[in-house]
């Protein structure tokens, strides 16, 4: 159990909603801030404290779009992608230890 | 012990929708321009194609299928980047070589083998086989700069259906370059039908 303890308490994807907010972009690249916030049923302040996070370590670019009106858009960065399969890959690594 | 097992079954299941995902992103770039071209022969019943209006519409196609391919390739290539590391860091430089091998295939095809009066028994079996030509080599360029070292072999019959076709149209007195077409598109179809058969593999595997 304490490799797997060890991963997820250190690494900024070892929290469950920015893993998934990750996950949600990398096959989608970019979305609006209305449509990840839905899709994953979070509070416009939950998401945005857990973009920022992940904007802080690179692993999101957040900037302004003109959709139907301004609106906020997310988007993955090469090393996001990265960093989460390594993630996974570690992730199920620690999982075969347990 | 079982919410290990558990925490495992879906992170197993969110990689197969990932890869899925990648699947069905490169089966739409080959379904694109299979609509293109089929389109283009509905439209050719219709309305004269030749010359302005031939040159018009693929000149349209293209301009709409380059920025789409740029944008399946950018997502293609972070799906790329998290699942296959070892057999990345394609980037710009892939994206000019692969540029550069359609530009080749075309020069070959369209201009190369049309000019060379012993290839083909006629001059539509001439232009047939330049067709055929560029997307052989064109594609098979595009498929080792993209997958080599990572086994997709969905892409082949794209290439290889074409490739197979060159010597019988070779010998075709007419109706060479509307059977080429066809050729084209079903190793296109195919090409698309594999992407999706192992897109839903990913998803159930």
């Amino acid at each position: 159990m304490e490799p797997l303890r060890e991963l997820t308490k250190n690494h900024v994807l070892g929290n469950p909603t920015r893993l998934a907010i990750m996950l949600y972009l990398l096959p989608r690249g970019r979305l609006l801030f209305k449509d990840l916030q839905r899709a994953l049923e979070l509070t416009p302040g939950n998401l945005d404290s857990h973009l920022k996070a992940l904007e802080k370590t690179g692993y999101v670019k957040i900037y302004k779009v003109f959709a139907d009106r301004p609106r906020t858009a997310v988007e993955i960065t090469d090393k996001g992608a990265e960093k989460t399969g390594e993630y996974l890959r570690a992730l199920r690594a620690a999982l075969e230890t347990v | 012990m079982e919410d290990v097992k558990e925490l495992k079954d879906v992170l197993e299941k969110v990689e197969g929708k990932i890869v899925a995902a990648g699947k069905v992103y490169s089966a739409m770039n080959f379904a694109f321009w299979l609509t293109v071209m089929t389109v283009y022969y509905v439209l050719e019943g219709v309305v004269n194609m030749r010359g302005g209006a031939s040159a018009v519409y693929w000149g349209g196609a293209i301009l709409i299928g380059i920025p789409l391919t740029i944008r399946i390739w950018r997502r293609l290539e972070r799906l790329c980047a998290a699942f296959h590391p070892g057999a990345r860091r394609a980037g710009r430089g892939t994206a000019a070589q692969i540029t550069l091998a359609w530009i080749l295939g075309s020069v070959i095809g369209f201009f190369i083998i049309p000019s060379m009066t012993s290839v083909g028994v006629s001059p539509d079996a001439r232009f047939a086989t330049g067709l055929l030509s560029f997307i052989s080599i064109a594609i098979l360029s595009q498929w080792l700069l993209t997958t080599a070292g990572r086994g997709e072999f969905e892409m082949i019959p794209a290439f290889t259906l074409p490739a197979l076709a060159i010597p019988v149209v070779w010998n075709m007195e007419s109706g060479a370059i509307i059977w080429a077409g066809f050729v084209i598109a079903a190793g296109f179809s195919i090409t698309v039908l594999w992407y999706i058969y192992s897109a839903f593999k990913a998803i159930a595997r």
